[in-house]
């Protein structure tokens, strides 16, 4: 009986958390293909005056998402009938929601934009409770070169029942020594010229001289070869312009690669307020972080060494803002700013919309 | 341009100040008594709502409130959405609400929730 008793009410409990974590979630999946951006057309043209196209096509652009979502959309939102991946979800970056207990998103999106192939990976998960809330986040984002995690706990003080203050610890990782740039400290080593790096990689010059038969003038210049004795450059300016920049861009990304992953714990202090209507609305949100610490990595190339301190501030802030000022009549702007390290993301939409 | 943004400065801070204190009591999902202190409402209670906004307003306390919202019977629930009446249930003249008001308030709770996901 003692037993019986016992998985009446274990079943009981799963219920309704499976209720609680599950009501309302949606799972989505979802392919969406659309014409890429195409450059103008290119020629090269023979030295018998033959000529050849040599514009590059770009396939289509496409996408395969899957997800699983229980998010919440303010009343300002527009939402759309079916999830297809390509929401903005503004209660992710936020400290209130539109409800209160748990929300998450869990999305894996693959495809190709312009020729380049992405696989994409988003989790958020959030409890809301009246006096705290717990909040983690993963996003790696090929397309935009973005990858980071993110957890944090905060007490949250209901100043009224539309505006919160909260204040907590946040635990944020970096996969680049940020403000630092390898080629640059390269290139600050006097016993290194800049085609020491090229010789690095493999690449060889041979000088060779030339002269002006119209004018007489003379002078000297280096063909560039490859690795494999592939002719690159003619002139040492043409691979400076053409061909340098890609070996740059492959040292700092070898060199960052190296040093490898770093993780601060931040002191953080939000403020937010949120207002709805049918006819105007009003939600924003402050976040502060004032204080670091370095938890992983390596201490001689973290951001707080890059600038001579572990009080640098960063934050984030963003505002919804809407009025119908009559059935015709309707403006509203958004805006949102994110400075973390020495990166900034800003997003502005400012707009108004009369009916006739 | 330095006045300009001053100017939208105050704005925004009156209008943020004005909705702090304007009508609270209507936000998001909230479920409003209206009632008098000489009612019983033994049989009806606001409790298993508490996960959403509650108000009770008495009449001999809150009758500007009770005359705003038009309030003729008491008991008298009401449910809001963001300012919007969505479900008003009212006591007829035994003055007890009816059984099902739970019920039916929940139903409505629930179609509010569902649209926002």
């Amino acid at each position: 009986m003692k037993y019986l008793l016992l998985l009446l009410f274990t079943i009981n409990v799963q219920a309704d958390i499976f209720e609680d974590v599950f009501k309302y979630a949606t799972f989505y999946g979802a392919y969406s293909q659309s014409n890429s951006l195409q450059g103008d057309k290119t020629f090269y043209v023979t030295q018998q005056s033959e000529l050849q196209e040599t514009t590059v096509r770009n396939p289509s652009n496409q996408i395969k998402t899957f997800g699983f979502r229980k998010l919440a959309h303010f009343g300002y939102e527009d939402k759309n009938r079916f999830y297809i991946g390509d929401e903005t979800n503004i209660g992710t970056k936020s400290n209130i929601g539109n409800v209160k207990g748990l929300e998450y998103i869990f999305e894996y999106s693959k495809g190709r934009e312009q020729g380049k192939s992405f696989e994409n990976k988003e989790m958020f998960v959030r409890y809301l409770a009246n006096w705290w809330l717990v909040k983690a986040e993963l996003n790696d984002n090929e397309l935009v070169d973005l990858n980071y995690k993110s957890a944090e706990a905060r007490l949250r003080i209901p100043i009224s029942k539309k505006i919160s203050l909260s204040i907590g610890a946040m635990y944020r990782t970096y996969d680049k020594a940020y403000g630092h740039n390898p080629i640059q400290k390269y290139l600050e080593n006097e016993q290194n010229n800049w085609w020491n790096l090229s010789y690095d990689y493999g690449h060889t010059d041979q000088a060779y001289s030339w002269e002006n038969i119209s004018t007489g003038e003379s002078g000297y210049d280096y063909f560039w070869y490859d690795q494999n004795g592939v002719l690159l450059s003619n002139s040492d300016l043409d691979y400076r312009n053409n061909i340098y920049g890609q070996l740059v861009n492959r040292y700092n990304k070898e060199q960052l690669d190296l040093i490898g992953s770093f993780a601060d714990v931040s002191s953080v202090i939000g403020l937010d307020f949120y207002h709805y209507r049918s006819k105007y609305w009003i939600h924003t949100y402050y976040n502060v972080l004032p204080h670091h610490k370095l938890i992983k990595g390596e201490s001689k190339y973290s951001y707080g060494e890059f600038v001579g301190k572990n009080n640098w501030l960063d934050f984030s802030y963003g505002g919804v803002f809407g009025i119908q000022i009559n059935k015709h009549l309707g403006v509203f702007s958004e805006i949102t700013k994110q400075r973390y390290w020495d990166r900034s993301i800003e997003n502005l939409k400012i707009g108004i919309n009369y009916k006739l | 341009m330095k006045y300009l943004k001053n100017k939208i400065c105050v704005v925004f801070a009156l209008f943020v100040s004005t909705v702090t204190v304007s009508q609270s009591y209507k936000d998001d999902i909230s479920i409003v008594l209206y009632t008098a202190e000489f009612i019983k409402n033994d049989d009806f209670s606001l409790k298993p709502f508490k996960e959403h906004n509650t108000n009770t307003f008495y009449l001999s306390k809150d009758k500007k409130i009770h005359a705003k919202e038009k309030i003729i019977y008491l008991p008298t629930i009401c449910l809001y959405n963001n300012g919007e009446l969505i479900e008003k249930i009212e006591a007829g003249i035994s003055m007890k609400l009816p059984e099902s008001t739970t019920q039916r308030l929940n139903e409505q709770i629930d179609i509010l929730l569902q649209n926002k996901f």
